[in-house]
């Protein structure tokens, strides 16, 4: 028996599979298409072939992501906080803080004692503290490929302030900086410290008193310079958390066993 | 240990010198060390940022400087008065400063009286730019970053929170046209300081567009709100100004801004320009802010620059060529000193502020003479931040008509609900009565983090071009 | 007659004070806009004119519609006041003879001076915010006293007193019918909840004293014993903040819809005051400005106000069995923003959560994705907290 998370968010879809045992059996990630539906069946298929298994022995299909009331095919939605935090806690049962950096957004939240989501803040309305203002910023600018920002972020001996908020104005500072043949990697460290810099704030005027442990995820923590640089500004341990782009969908998965545990029942 | 030496080198470009400089020198390098700048910070300073952004050729202009610096260490030094038994009284822009200079001749230097924010955000953006770190902080306290909080406030209780404040016996917060002024002081008693007393002065937006601001109830009114404010202060502090202290701050107060239309005056009518609008606009603060030093220091920097310009004029010299146009602002004040720089890098000179500039008005003689509250009333309703818009236009109108810039640059109040509101269409009024064209830019001239040079740059340099070439067609 | 119902007409009578207002127009009787309940409404029409409230909101082009002549960073809600105007979306106040405009904040106030420059006949009403003076109080009764003078120069006729009086009694027993119909909310599974509610107190402001008193009492009946509208393990759930705009039901539905129940609410605008009656003997003028500005909850831009609105929300999440409060802010609405990093400061220890929602009017299928993620999160939250 199968029971699979869907994750549909604006930029990448996911698809965890797992058993009854909570064991991750696949995990597949696609780039989200126009057609939400389309994209969670797509993301969906792949990992069910990935396995060798087929629709009939998924359980119960629970969505996430922006797009989780876009997809048919699931029993239920949950909103991707709550998956987060449930994907999040279910790999480290002691978890007190989330950071989520996605591709169009980034998370804080907060977990209380009893493991239930005391508070969160999101920033959505605005590229910089995401994904997206690295991806621009570094990538595009700096000419730096994103798996290769760690290394270069690392390296900074003297990272540049980038004291824009936001992406726009970022990227002219960038480009001052640039030809004023500053180090590269000084200033992609800088974008890191601007984008963690952004989002402990964020937390903390949402009164996120960043207990620990604190656990990285999504896309951007991947990048280890990243994770280095929340550790320095907060001064406590950030841990990056494995495959971190498929947490909500994890959480979703388990709750998906949850909601047919209770069905059964 | 920090670089003597390169503090003293500040500090004589502060206008400091001989045994004043090495006197206040000790005072000076602690209060860095509150502040949390380093010696990098202060070599930046020296080297680059206040050479750059700053007319330091006038010796007027360095000890302006070394006016405010004085300043930053009277802020620094609030823990060690309160420790000693003197009263801390601080205040709030948007303010006329004679009531609490009447404090402070009543107090003397039993009392600290000043607006330790508006210095601190002056002081540290304007000859460091590092203020950063204070407004950063009172984000994370709750000033939410997006909603466009003003700096001022964001200063205050930054500052406080990182104790460079002490908490004051009480502050006097005046929200004549503010809301945001005084709730930070009921947000700062909330959350930080239940010890944080404050007192509030208010009176409502609401005279017609167009009519006086200062017609007799109103005055009345006002008078009657600071009779109460500076009872409730003097119950607090124990310090009441005496009739003959408040006259002495109203005579002060007319004294130096008698001096400061002169200087205004000078500079807009110069050709070349004599002076930079940055200058203007710090001394500009004179009117309306209390210094804990008294307005001595900046009074006599005031009447070093206005010879110094004098000079200039007879010579016929100044900061850019002859023929270069000018452009007013709206300014209060210029802490984003480089917005003056770019400008002359393309060839125009920034003079006066709207604000910040007497209109005839303000400097004619006021009506109720011998009543202290009825005068410092009456000066508070003369004052633009606090009127209609229609009556503040004709203010506008008289200043643009008599100081005659080519342009006139708007905005930059982007996190203020009253003065940074209206300006399109107070702009679009003077500009229709004046002929002037008006150019407006969505920007803060107190904090820079969103708006970098940068950023900032095509805008401006698209606003020169248009001031040169209409000036190239007259 | 059932809930729905009773709304539905309302709804229709509401909509239709447009019409009734330009008839009453051509008929010679002046209209007379008001922005806020400081604005005794009561005593405009005892002078003989008919009153409309200027509170629509919710939509995200009116806001920008200003933007040619005013600051961006205000709050949508003071900038729909002139932007509905601008779009050519507003009937009313090119037929109004005079918009009585309280001058609270700033936003109100520079939004008041933008109708001034399009030529808008406006009243300002001055209410000063450092409402425990004695001074202040008078200059918001002579502020009053001014305005009135205003109205009865429009109308040609005095305040009848007699029917001044009638009014308030009417507005009085509207309050009192809300008052018990808050007491329903107060059940464990509420027979109503605040998208009703809401439209309600909008109707009351467009819809016939008579005929509102009617049907809220009518409504009343039909609840007292009726079941419950929400599922059993629904949270309970306080909103506070500035005001929910005419239009702007967005997100009590999207609450409702989530699985949560909206059981009380702390506003400060497009809502009747409803903690205290207008005193009816004496001099009305004073006993409205009293009620308003003495006799109730303070709103946030008055001083000192914020702990004791702490206080009285404290209050509703005791009375009302509240599980989270949800703080609805308008985007760039600067005081209720420093007043919610208070309230989480003072909440941050308590067991009842905390969340604040944005609002710029946006909502477009994309802004939709968020707004709904985070409600979403809350309502889950406060079920998992249960």
């Amino acid at each position: 028996m199968l029971f699979a998370g869907v994750d549909i968010g604006s930029t990448t879809s996911k698809c965890v599979l797992i058993d009854e045992n909570k064991e991750e059996k696949m995990y597949r990630h696609i780039m989200t298409g126009f057609n939400r539906d389309a994209s969670g069946n797509e993301v969906l298929e792949m990992a069910l072939k990935a396995v060798g298994a087929n629709e009939s022995e998924i359980a119960c299909i629970v969505s996430t992501g922006y797009g989780r009331k876009a997809f048919k095919k699931a029993q239920k939605d949950i909103p991707e906080i709550i998956a987060h935090a449930e994907g999040t806690k279910a790999i480290v049962p002691d978890v007190r803080t989330i950071i989520d950096i996605g591709g169009q957004d980034s998370k804080v939240i907060a977990i209380a004692e009893d493991g239930t989501v005391s508070k969160f803040e999101m920033n959505d309305k605005c590229a910089a503290g995401t994904g997206r203002f690295f991806e621009v910023l570094t990538h595009r600018l700096l000419g730096v490929e994103m798996d290769e920002l760690s290394d270069l972020i690392m390296k900074a001996k003297d990272p540049i302030e980038i004291s824009s908020m936001c992406t726009i104005f970022a990227e002219s500072e960038i480009i001052s900086h640039l030809s004023q043949g500053k180090p590269v990697e000084d200033i992609a460290a800088g974008t890191g410290y601007s984008i963690a810099r952004r989002i402990i704030q964020q937390g903390k005027a949402g009164r996120i008193p960043f207990d620990e442990p604190i656990i990285f995820s999504g896309g951007v923590a991947n990048n280890e310079g990243i994770t280095k640089i929340f550790e320095k500004l907060l001064g406590k341990k950030v841990t990056a958390i494995s495959n971190p782009q498929s947490t909500a969908a994890y959480g979703a998965a388990l709750r998906a066993m949850r909601e047919y545990n209770k069905q059964d029942k | 240990m920090a670089d003597k030496e390169i503090n003293r080198k500040l500090l004589e470009i502060a206008g400091f010198e001989g045994d004043e400089l090495e006197a206040f020198l000790p005072g000076w390098m602690e209060s860095v060390e509150i502040i949390g700048m380093t010696d990098e910070d202060i070599r930046y300073s020296v080297e680059e940022y206040i050479p750059k952004n700053w007319d330091i050729q006038f010796r007027g202009v360095r000890k302006m400087i070394g006016a405010y610096l004085r300043e930053m260490v009277e802020i620094t030094n609030t823990k060690k008065y309160k420790a000693e038994g003197k009263k801390i009284i601080y205040g709030i822009l948007p303010a006329v400063c004679q009531p609490y200079s009447a404090l402070k001749n009543a107090a003397g230097e039993d009392a600290y009286v000043s607006f330790p924010d508006l210095m601190l955000v002056t002081i540290l953006n304007g000859f460091f730019d590092k203020a950063d770190p204070y407004l950063r902080y009172a984000e994370e306290l709750g000033f939410t970053y997006g909603c466009r909080h003003c700096p001022l406030n964001k200063m205050r209780v930054g500052s406080f929170a990182k104790g460079v404040l002490a908490t004051p016996d009480v502050i006097w917060s005046w929200g004549f046209n503010c809301d945001e002024g005084p709730k930070t002081d009921e947000m700062i008693q909330c959350m930080l300081s239940e010890s944080w007393k404050y007192v509030i002065s208010r009176i409502p937006h609401d005279t017609a567009f167009g009519t006086p601001d200062d017609e007799y109830e109103r005055v009345e009114y006002m008078s009657k709100v600071l009779k109460e404010g500076l009872d409730e202060i003097a119950e607090v502090t124990g310090i009441r100004p005496s009739d003959e202290d408040m006259k002495k701050a109203i005579k002060d107060a007319g004294r130096y801004s008698f001096k400061l239309g002169q200087l205004i005056s000078l500079v807009c009518q110069s050709d070349p320009v004599a002076l930079g609008g940055n200058s203007l606009t710090q001394f500009g603060q004179g009117v309306a802010v209390p210094f804990n030093c008294g307005i001595q220091y900046l009074e006599e920097a005031l009447d070093i620059t206005i010879k110094e310009v004098k000079t200039e004029i007879k010579n016929g010299t100044g900061v850019l060529p002859k023929g270069a146009p000018k452009v007013g602002s709206y300014f209060v004040p210029f802490c984003i000193p480089w917005i003056d720089r770019i400008f002359r890098e393309n060839g125009v000179a920034t003079t006066f502020s709207q604000t910040l500039s007497p209109s005839k008005s303000q400097l004619s003689p006021g009506k109720y003479g011998d009543d202290p509250y009825m005068s410092m009333a009456e000066t508070w309703l003369k004052m633009p931040f606090g009127q209609n818009m229609g009556y503040e236009v004709e203010a506008m109108i008289e200043k643009v008509k008599a100081n005659k810039p080519d342009g006139m640059l708007m905005g930059f109040f982007d996190f203020d609900r009253w003065l940074g509101a209206h300006q399109k269409m107070a702009a679009d009024m003077v500009e229709k009565a004046t002929g002037v064209p008006h150019y407006y830019i969505e920007s803060d001239f107190w904090d820079d983090r969103d708006y970098s040079e940068e950023a900032l740059r095509t805008r401006i340099e698209s606003i020169c071009q248009l001031l040169q070439m209409k000036k190239d067609m007259e | 007659m059932a809930m729905k119902e009773i709304l539905d007409e309302l709804d229709s009578l509401s909509r239709a004070r447009a019409r009734e207002l330009g008839k009453a127009k051509q008929e010679g009787t002046p209209i007379i806009e008001y922005t806020g309940y400081f604005i005794p409404e009561e005593l405009i029409r005892a002078a003989g004119a008919e009153t409309y409230l200027m509170c629509r909101g919710g939509e995200p082009e009116p806001p920008d519609a200003v933007l040619d002549y005013m600051l961006r960073f205000m709050n949508p809600l003071a900038r729909s006041m002139a932007g509905f105007l601008e779009l050519g979306l507003d009937p009313i106040t090119p037929m109004s003879s005079m918009v009585v405009a309280q001058q609270t904040d700033n936003h109100v106030g520079r939004i008041s001076e933008l109708l001034e420059f399009k030529g808008i006949n406006i009243c300002k009403v001055g209410v000063p915010p450092d409402w425990t003076k004695d001074i202040a109080f008078e200059y918001y009764v002579e502020s009053l006293k001014k305005m009135m003078q205003r109205v009865e120069e429009i109308t040609g006729k005095k305040v009848d007193e007699a029917l001044a009086k009638t009014y308030f009694e009417k507005s009085n027993k509207i309050c009192e019918l809300f008052r018990k119909l808050n007491e329903l909310r107060m059940k464990d599974n509420p027979p109503i909840g605040f998208n009703e509610i809401i439209h309600l107190q909008h109707y009351s402001f467009n819809v016939d004293a008579d005929i509102m008193i009617e049907k809220l009492t009518q409504l009343y009946e039909e609840l007292i014993d009726a079941p419950g509208e929400f599922d059993a393990d629904a949270p309970r759930i306080l909103v506070a903040g500035r005001a929910f705009a005419m239009g702007d039901y967005i997100v009590p539905g999207l609450v409702e819809q989530s699985g949560g129940v909206i059981v009380a609410e702390l506003l400060d605008e497009g809502v009747r005051p409803i903690e205290k009656d207008v005193a009816l003997e004496g001099d009305l003028l004073v006993n409205f400005a009293k009620n308003r500005y003495l006799d109730k909850t303070p709103i946030n831009i008055q001083q000192p106000a914020w702990d004791i609105r702490y206080d009285k929300i404290k209050e509703l999440i005791k009375d009302y069995k509240v599980d989270g409060v949800l703080w609805y802010q308008l985007a760039f609405d600067e005081i209720y923003d420093m007043e919610y990093t208070c309230l989480s400061n003072w909440m941050k220890d308590s067991d009842t959560l905390l969340m604040k929602l944005e609002s710029s009017y946006e909502y477009s299928r994309e802004a939709m994705g968020p707004l709904t993620t985070r409600i979403e999160s809350f309502v889950e939250s406060l079920k998992e907290g249960k």
